[in-house]
């Protein structure tokens, strides 16, 4: 198989991840984006293992899955803690900082 | 005289990596499904529905690892993602009681600019990887090598010319050639090996974790202890 047919896929879903976290409001469907965009990461590194007849691709991609566990902790805690303060969890009103 | 022989090639295809094409045929449905539901996912009003059309995706990631052959992080993200972060995710929805349903949770002002933004990326990095990797292939498991023939071998295995250059008759069984000889008689003897199977690199991938990348390793561990941690800190209620 052609390394590029992986490449070309990941790069699609990293863009449709990219599509997502722009124009989304909901907290939590930016959080599933932000996956979405992990995951096209751990497609290329998967692949370029197997380019390359190596294991550090799957090492790496197995790293990148457990930090995205413990980004998915945290950012679910805080879209709560959100939730609790304000009773939305809309990105856009999140403007307290805006100077 | 220059006799390059390879023996015990008969038979053997050589060239692996040629267009393997149910690999290829699964490999289409399975990008396909995985677009569309990505697509679907950033672009549906439901929140549920989102979390269930990742779900596909996520899956179809993992079935794309073990197309590649990295069956051990194919289980990893069915166990991870699908196990645990999804079942995160729709607690997440149920407690925020997301509105259901509600076409208000994508911005419209904002979508012309988000499409234009990942289709200019998207075009840009087509572009690098169609220009930078255009044709190269992935040889599943290790290439096939060439290694000299041990120097016990079968009279009846070695080519005629050989066998007379090196002065052995043809029933003579097992006959030592020393590789001194061989080289005096600039006589190449190869034999073709054929490399490692495709699945079974996590002998490999546990060597490397629990040897080379040990710091990482207890360093991520580290990370999900404080990632615990600091959940609880900011989520629970003072």
């Amino acid at each position: 198989m052609l390394l590029n047919q992986f490449l070309l896929l990941a790069a699609a879903l990293f863009c449709i991840g990219v599509y997502g976290v722009l124009t989304r409001r909901n907290g939590v469907l930016v959080l599933m984006s932000v996956e979405l965009i992990l995951n096209a990461v751990n497609i290329n590194l998967v692949a370029f293992g197997a380019f390359h007849d190596n294991v550090l691709g799957d090492v790496f991609a197995v790293f990148v899955i457990a930090v995205a566990a413990a980004e998915v902790g945290v950012g679910l805690a805080m879209v709560l803690l959100m939730y609790r303060n304000r009773k939305s969890i809309d990105f856009t009103e999140v403007d307290m900082m805006k100077g | 005289m220059t006799l390059a022989l390879t023996l015990a090639q008969l038979g053997e295809p050589l060239t692996r990596g040629e267009f393997d094409v149910p690999e290829n045929i699964a490999f289409a449905i399975i990008a396909g499904v995985m677009l569309f539901c990505a697509l679907k996912m950033v672009t549906t009003a439901n929140v549920v529905h989102a979390a269930l059309y990742l779900v596909i995706v996520l899956a179809g990631v993992a079935a794309l690892f073990i197309l590649l052959g990295s069956d051990f992080v194919g289980a990893t993200q069915i166990l991870v993602y699908i196990g645990a972060i999804i079942v995160l995710f729709l607690f997440g929805i149920m407690l925020t009681k997301a509105r259901l349903g509600d076409d208000e949770t994508v911005k419209s002002e904002q979508r012309t600019m988000g499409a234009a933004v990942a289709m200019l990326l998207l075009v840009v990095m087509g572009f690098a990887l169609i220009d930078g990797f255009r044709n190269d292939e992935i040889q599943f498991g290790a290439p096939d090598r060439i290694e000299y023939v041990p120097t016990e071998v079968d009279a009846a295995d070695l080519p005629t010319p050989v066998r007379e250059a090196l002065d052995i008759g043809e029933d003579e069984g097992l006959v030592t050639i020393s590789e001194a000889r061989v080289r005096a008689l600039d006589i190449e003897l190869q034999r073709r090996v054929p490399g490692a199977e495709l699945f079974g690199n996590n002998k490999e991938i546990a060597d490397s974790i629990f040897s080379q990348y040990i710091v990482p390793f207890e360093a991520v561990s580290v990370l999900l202890l404080a990632a615990l941690i600091g959940a609880i800190v900011v989520a629970r209620k003072e």
